[in-house]
């Protein structure tokens, strides 16, 4: 009941595929999702393997709660070695394609090897093919996906897909869904192109059954209303994530100009009111907000650009309506760049999505280079003759489409902060850890955000965990390594269920075990559940450990340690790190050199990796 | 006396017009305190997760007695979630 009891085991190397029992014993100790698609990942690879090599494994995962009439019950996971950490990833994406997969019939894809020729995955209803690429290898994911529904004639066909930037390695590639949903971080959509898989195209028609019908319904009806009577909720509805950028600007932890500083002049051009602002002509950024797969809280945004802009002057293609700034966008192409023009922003969000790139890192790298360009490290000759400055809104938009396609000084960028930093140098100007990419929060003013940050297993991360209330409330280390650890099971439990982290916004540990509990076999109380996430966590940390990472990795960049925050309500401070570390460790029953005690490891019931 | 409130994220929509970002003037009785300018806006108290006077945070312990002065600037930030 809730997972459907079937795997789909793809050897791409064999060119087969083949339909297996899921492993209930393990759907009943990591729950599905990024648990259990951990839990295959491990079963399944050497962690020790390149990322980029045929013996990495690439696992989509659903959850238990995917494609059911709970709220936001659209979510899938992509889980694999990132190329970009060489550490565990596991990729988040909303949209509907998690959704058609589960009615199609399956609870995990599970996919090895490499295949000779660039191929695509069709599965209908359990009709599963390996069919050849070669139309539309080198094309953009707005045009795979097209092409994939006309060619099969299904308009209904849901489809996850990597661009140029997938086929070529770009560090942070991304695999999109639904043309503007993205498991988006750690290079997920590099290892698809190293398996020269373009495109997994879906289509089911199957239900999702429960344990208990009628209580089932009563749970949704109940947690539904909670969404509804949220005001955090109606906040991300009305304005969307990016709503926090003023926040963020008034409190003093808006990364900008590559984390030198941390309030931006021109953050009221990039932010929600800027996107809401009638302007020139009446055009107004915002056209309306979108919701995935039996969401009711709609926070995803679809806008469009003034076809004046510089942009897409006499680029017709690119005049409609598709998905538009949300914080991690807005901060990433805005402030971290210095860029305050929000068309540009806009466009620079539609290279990401089109040709699959995760704008995080992107945005992060390209501030990492601008303040290189700015030292003198970088020249014009390197740059295609670009002015590689903070505030250019053609350098963004430029390296944004160069990135992508895998051209010019697209390809040094493709590195990621840290590769390029070192390349030139001048590695502590890479604002990452465990080489992926800061998001849009400054480790100095929010310092449960920066030991979130330095431990969380897929890299630098602010989904991982949630110590925004602590932050707000103190700025001092004290009092952050606890509710960061308990946080981090919360969140490995949700990513876990099949549905999205933003109910957390209206419902704790009862409503998920009250779901959980209605749809899938067995007893899930708030213990177990909690036991569940906590146990996700540690599984994580044990591949990381056996990729060759270590405590050494568990680190922020010299700036957030050493240089004071120079503005905002926390200003004169720096990450104290050194101070939340072993208290962490201790919460977790980790040894102090980060190990998981052989008794916190049996109490989780994890054996070795 | 006279301070001025800037409302930051779905906070706002206490301004009424939900896009404005400026700064609003605000007449308040002299040694009003924080809690005082944030009830007066019919604000509750749990939405309002930071409060910074003048750029300088005021503890949430503080907002009942510290007392505004003219002029001062009064900016509420609510709680966020990441995103």
């Amino acid at each position: 009941m809730a997972w459907q009891g079937k795997i789909l085991s793809v050897d791409l190397s064999a060119g087969t595929v083949a339909t297996e029992p899921l492993n209930m014993e393990w759907a009943h100790d990591f729950l599905g999702e990024r648990g259990l698609g951990t839990k295959y990942l491990i079963e399944n690879m050497d962690p020790a393997a390149d990322a980029l090599s045929p013996e990495n494994a690439l696992v989509f995962a659903t959850g238990p709660l995917t494609g059911t009439m709970a709220s936001t019950s659209g979510r899938y996971a992509v889980i694999t070695k990132g190329p970009l950490t060489d550490a565990i990833a596991c990729s988040n994406s909303g949209g509907k394609f998690g959704a058609e997969l589960k009615f199609a019939g399956y609870d995990l894809l599970l996919i090895k090897g490499r295949a000779s020729e660039p191929v695509y995955l069709l599965i209908e209803d359990g009709e599963v093919q390996i069919l050849s690429a070669g139309d539309i290898w080198g094309t953009t994911v707005w045009h795979t996906e097209e092409w994939l529904k006309s060619h099969h004639q299904n308009p209904s066909i849901k489809v996850a897909s990597i661009g140029v930037a997938g086929e070529r390695g770009v560090r942070y590639a991304a695999i999109v869904n639904d043309l503007h949903r993205a498991a988006g971080r750690s290079g997920v959509g590099a290892v698809m192109g190293s398996k020269n898989l373009k495109a997994i195209a879906v289509r089911g028609t199957r239900g999702v059954t429960v344990k208990d019908p009628k209580r089932f319904m009563a749970e949704v009806a109940s947690t539904n209303r909670l969404l509804a009577e949220n005001k955090g909720r109606a906040g991300l509805t009305k304005y969307g994530t990016n709503a926090m950028m003023d926040v963020m600007q008034e409190f003093g932890g808006l990364p900008t100009r590559n984390f030198k500083e941390v309030q931006f002049e021109g953050y009221d051009k990039v932010d929600a009111k800027a996107m809401h602002r009638v302007g020139r002509d009446g055009h107004r950024n915002l056209i309306t907000n979108k919701a995935c797969f039996g969401c009711t809280i709609a926070c995803g945004r679809i806008a469009h650009i003034h076809k004046d802009h510089f942009t897409i002057i006499n680029r017709k293609e690119y005049w409609h309506a598709s998905g538009g700034l949300e914080y991690e966008t807005a901060f990433a192409f805005g402030p971290v760049v210095g860029v305050d023009d929000i068309d540009a922003c806009t466009f620079a969000g539609y290279m990401m999505n089109e040709h699959g790139m995760d704008p995080i890192s992107f945005g992060v790298t390209l501030a990492a280079a601008m303040e290189l360009f700015e030292l003198g490290l970088i020249t014009s000759e390197e740059t295609d003759g670009i002015e590689l400055r903070f505030g250019n809104a053609e350098a963004l938009t430029v390296m944004a489409e160069k990135t992508g396609k895998y051209e010019g000084f697209g390809e040094v960028l493709a590195l990621g902060a840290k590769r390029l930093c070192e390349k030139y140098g001048r590695p502590e100007l890479a604002m990452v850890v465990k080489s992926q990419e800061f998001a849009g929060y400054d480790s100095r003013a929010m310092p449960g955000m920066g030991l979130g940050y330095a431990t969380s297993n897929r890299g630098a991360c602010h989904l991982k965990h949630d110590t925004f209330a602590e932050d707000m409330a103190d700025q001092s280390a004290s009092g952050k390594a606890v509710p960061c650890k308990e946080s981090q099971d919360r969140t490995a439990l949700v990513d876990s269920t099949g549905l999205c982290l933003f109910t957390t916004s209206s419902w704790g540990m009862e409503e998920f075990s009250q779901l959980l509990d209605a749809a899938c076999e067995g007893e899930w109380t708030v213990d177990r559940v909690l036991v569940v996430g906590e146990r996700v966590w540690n599984l994580e940390r044990q591949f990381n450990l056996a990729a060759g990472l270590s405590a050494a990795d568990d680190t922020l960049p010299p700036r957030m340690l050493s240089d004071p925050v120079p503005s905002g309500v926390a200003a004169g401070r720096v990450n104290e790190l050194d101070k939340m570390l072993p208290e962490y460790y201790d919460a977790r029953g980790w040894t102090d050199s980060g190990e998981p005690t052989s008794e916190t490891l049996s109490r989780l019931g994890l054996g070795t990796v | 006396m006279n301070v001025s409130i800037k409302l930051t994220g779905r906070l706002r929509d206490y301004a009424g017009d939900g896009q404005s970002n400026e700064t609003v003037p605000i007449d308040v009785a002299d040694g009003a305190t924080v809690a005082d300018v944030i009830a007066l806006l019919g604000i509750p108290a749990e939405d309002v997760a930071v409060c910074s006077v003048n750029g300088r945070a005021v503890p949430a312990t503080m907002r009942s007695s510290q007392p505004l002065c003219a002029g001062d600037q009064l900016t509420l930030m609510p709680p966020i979630q990441g995103g």
